[in-house]
């Protein structure tokens, strides 16, 4: 496994939510970051994705995906399985 | 609970066995598609629900206040509820999968997904609902998610301090440009009509200085390399366009159906929703329709929640008569 998944988003972001019951359900551990409270992590998911400004932005196995689709992140995130 | 009876006269596809074939594969796995599932699983069909995502359109909602039983639920909590019900009964799933094709003429019809399996069963339920209208831009794509939003409930709190613009003039784009006015520096409206959401919206949003609305204009092209940067717009009545420096664009123009695999083998209307009886009949044997991607009015959850008892039982209703 690579490095320890990151979910940038918000707590009322209803696919940011699918998207960390989505690791929690397969026991995969992730840092969670609000990023309409915290300009600095808005700046940061910002610079990592490209100038993303949408959320969920997921960064695992070195891979950026911007928004929750169950479908892609099985086929991207390969280190995680 | 009753006994399925199965049609001993039904036409089996060559070199299928019983065992291989579902009573029941459900596509879609929205509100419609797992009310479907419990439903179906309560009159012990063998069932299969496919789907790309769980929870369907709901994962785009704020907030729901008004399902049954639930005065306030965050959408995410109650697809877990829908889930977990779902979870409690023998259904197969196959979650992540698109559909590729379907092969509905024989007595076993076939659903193949993007891997290439193909799994049989003697009925389906289309439920795959609805998906954002796009503006068919060929930038559209490249800058979705990077300034390009089609869910304003969950980016627009992204936009804080930004110049933003809305496309569209119905009660979603106004319920968009509201959220924004709270946060953005300026909000532009853009539409090809003029504003058809409810009057207390456009009294509000024609109230707010940080406001602009362009009706009867059309966005002609989106401008920016990796983010957006601004859009042009042209007026519908003179031809004269004009270039709007904005960071983010919310598209809330419509919804389309999901039925695109269903097209030329399913009666569909001039919206492209698959045209569906009283029972959830698609006037194919023993294919069925239920929840946003029907003919079938008023999009809400509840609505979609019935309408998928109705299919499944009308498919149960099948199974046993053959009709």
């Amino acid at each position: 496994m690579g490095e320890r998944v990151k979910i940038y988003g918000s707590d009322t972001c209803t696919n940011c939510s699918m998207a960390k019951s989505y690791f929690e359900e397969r026991g995969i551990e992730y840092d969670f970051v609000d990023v309409t409270k915290n300009k600095e992590a808005l700046s940061e998911m910002r610079e990592v994705s490209g100038g993303a400004r949408s959320i969920p932005v997921i960064v695992a196995c070195g891979k950026v995906i911007i928004g929750f689709d169950q479908a892609m992140l099985g086929e991207e995130l390969e280190c995680l399985k | 609970m009753p006994e399925v009876i199965r049609r001993s006269e039904r036409k089996m596809t060559a070199g299928l066995k019983e065992q291989d074939i579902y009573d029941l594969i459900i596509i879609g796995a929205g509100p419609a598609g797992m009310s479907a599932g419990i439903y179906a699983a309560r009159k012990l069909l063998k069932t299969l629900l496919i789907s790309k995502n769980v929870g369907g359109q709901v994962t785009d909602a704020w907030e729901i206040d008004n399902y049954l039983g639930f005065s306030q639920v965050d959408p995410a909590g109650l697809i877990k509820k829908f889930n977990e019900h779902v979870e409690k009964f023998s259904i197969e799933k196959i979650i992540a999968r698109h559909v590729a094709s379907l092969q509905i003429n024989d007595d076993i019809k076939s659903v193949t997904t993007d891997d290439g399996k193909t799994y049989y069963a003697k009925t389906l339920i289309i439920a795959t609902g609805k998906r954002p209208r796009k503006l068919g831009l060929p930038e559209e794509k490249k800058l979705g998610g990077k300034g390009v939003a089609y869910c304003a409930t969950c980016d627009a709190p992204l936009f804080a301090g930004a110049d933003v613009a809305v496309a569209g003039g119905g009660n979603s784009a106004l319920g968009a440009a509201m959220d924004l006015i709270k946060i953005a520096n300026s909000v532009h409206i853009v539409s090809i009509t003029p504003l058809t959401g409810d009057p207390i919206y456009q009294d509000k949003l024609r109230s707010s200085d940080k406001v602009t609305i362009y009706t009867e204009h059309e966005i002609v092209k989106l401008v920016g390399d990796t983010v957006l940067e601004g859009l042009e717009i042209r007026s519908l009545k003179t031809g004269e366009t004009k270039r709007l420096d904005v960071e983010g664009l919310f598209v809330e123009i419509g919804l389309l159906p999901n039925s695109d695999i269903v097209k030329g083998m399913l009666n569909l209307n001039q919206y492209g929703e698959i045209v569906v009886d009283y029972k959830c009949h698609t006037g194919f044997p023993g294919v069925f329709a239920c929840g946003d991607v029907t003919n079938v009015p008023f999009k809400q959850v509840i609505v979609a929640a019935g309408e998928g008892a109705k299919a499944a039982l009308a498919a149960y209703e099948y199974l046993i008569s053959g009709n």
